[in-house]
């Protein structure tokens, strides 16, 4: 299943991640990012069916000075409703997603 | 180029002025150079031109079938409006079963011309009572609502699915297309931050869209109602007698504060249900991106509907 997802920090964050249930690598800060870079767009492909929900986990880390402070999640799943999801985080951040398909959806 | 420059007609050009037939053929070439590096993109839906020109800007040539006021529902392209289109590129279409004649008109294509089912990657909905549906007419029951663009969402997603499609077929222009529709989904972003702010003040049990036929599933969906459409998903039949009463009770119960008819079909119906049912009779819909007499842009129909719909139930 293909996915869209839309990262965005209320705060610049000193690292952050986006990955699948497996562990596997979605999308990672760039390293040629500026303070005022703080919503990131990745496309990436998922093995799993659309009646299923969909776990991804959203790794995050602020320096010291940085507020408590928000990251919100929005995924576009190929024929599935858009949804987002917003964490709140001090420090870091270590947050299991889980989006749900909706019943009355389908392909 | 041919046909414009005939051989006596270029001829009797140079011999009047060799340096100014040349000037004219240079400028000739590159204009039919430019005009044939457009990609050229057929529609059979207005929005969905609305759509290409904003993803394809002035590298796409966008085509027309479907004529302003035209029913997109009844509409089948004939062979006279297909040859008019033989060079395009592509053919859009909404998907989701709303253009029965998909599948005849796929064998009927000159090579290299494909069809694109612009919403075949956007979810779908139901017509099915529920958290959606107050009721619904029976002979629709468990059909697909085709009318997706009723979700701004959805046409944000459905620029970027377009430009993905550009890009497949015309990747030299992949960056402008892509740039063309994030700076759309832009603008739709906002123009769902208006729509949400409109519709804010109507209160929570107001929020029925009694409407002419179910066309509106993705809208209430996105803003928070429930739907109650008098005809099923296209505007096939006049709704029957006992189907009538059904609907009339079930607007007095949940005490609907108003009907819209849509600028295409019959609002004799709506009026009778109105008077009977004391909802009032607001004004008309956009339903198929089709208004009176031509054709709408999709910002401008979700401004319209948005806009009729805040000042009837608020």
């Amino acid at each position: 299943m293909k996915i869209l997802s839309r990262i965005r920090f209320a705060h610049a964050p000193t690292e952050a991640t986006l990955e699948a249930a497996d562990g596997r690598v979605l999308w990672s800060l760039p390293d040629d990012r500026t303070q005022a870079d703080l919503v990131w767009e990745t496309e990436f492909e998922i093995v799993q069916s659309s009646d299923q929900a969909i776990l991804l986990v959203i790794k995050a880390r602020w320096s010291e000075e940085t507020p408590e402070t928000a990251v919100e999640l929005r995924i576009e799943p190929d024929g599935l409703p858009t949804q987002s999801l917003t964490s709140w985080g001090r420090g870091s951040l270590i947050k299991n997603l889980i989006f749900f398909s909706g019943s009355e959806v389908e392909r | 180029m041919k046909k414009i420059l005939s051989a006596p007609a270029g001829y009797f050009l140079g011999m009047i002025n060799p340096r100014l037939f040349s000037c004219m053929m240079a400028i000739m070439a590159l204009a039919t150079g430019a005009a044939q590096a457009r990609l050229k993109v057929a529609t059979l839906h207005p929005l969905l031109s609305d759509l290409a020109q904003n993803v394809g800007g002035e590298s796409v040539e966008v085509v027309s079938l479907l004529k302003p006021g035209g029913d997109p529902h009844s509409f089948d392209p004939s062979p006279g409006d297909m040859a008019k289109v033989s060079d395009a590129r592509l053919i859009l279409a909404s998907g989701k079963g709303l253009e029965i004649f998909l599948p005849r008109l796929a064998q009927t294509l000159p090579p290299g011309q494909e069809i694109f089912e612009v919403g075949k990657r956007l979810p779908s909905l139901r017509v099915e009572v529920g958290e959606l549906f107050i009721c619904c007419p029976a002979h629709s029951a468990g059909g697909i609502d085709p009318h997706w663009w009723h979700s701004i969402d959805n046409m944000r997603r459905a620029a970027r699915y377009l430009a993905d499609e550009f890009t497949r077929v015309d990747p030299g222009n992949s960056a402008f297309y892509r740039a063309n529709a994030a700076a759309y989904g832009k603008r739709l972003e906002a123009l769902k931050a208006w729509a949400e702010q409109e519709l804010r003040p109507i209160p929570r049990d107001a929020r029925i869209l009694a409407t002419s036929h179910a066309a509106f599933t993705y809208f209430c969906r996105e803003f928070g109602f429930r739907a109650l459409p008098v005809q099923g998903l296209a505007r096939e039949s006049e709704p029957t007698p006992s189907y009538l009463r059904e609907t009339i009770q079930t607007l007095k119960k949940n005490r609907v504060r108003a009907v819209f008819p849509e600028h295409i079909g019959n609002p004799k119906v709506l009026a009778s249900i109105s008077e009977e049912s004391g909802a009032k009779l607001g004004r008309p819909l956009i339903a198929d991106g089709t208004g009176p007499g031509s054709s709408v842009t999709f910002e401008g129909m979700i401004r319209h509907n948005v806009s009729t719909i805040a000042e009837a139930l608020r």
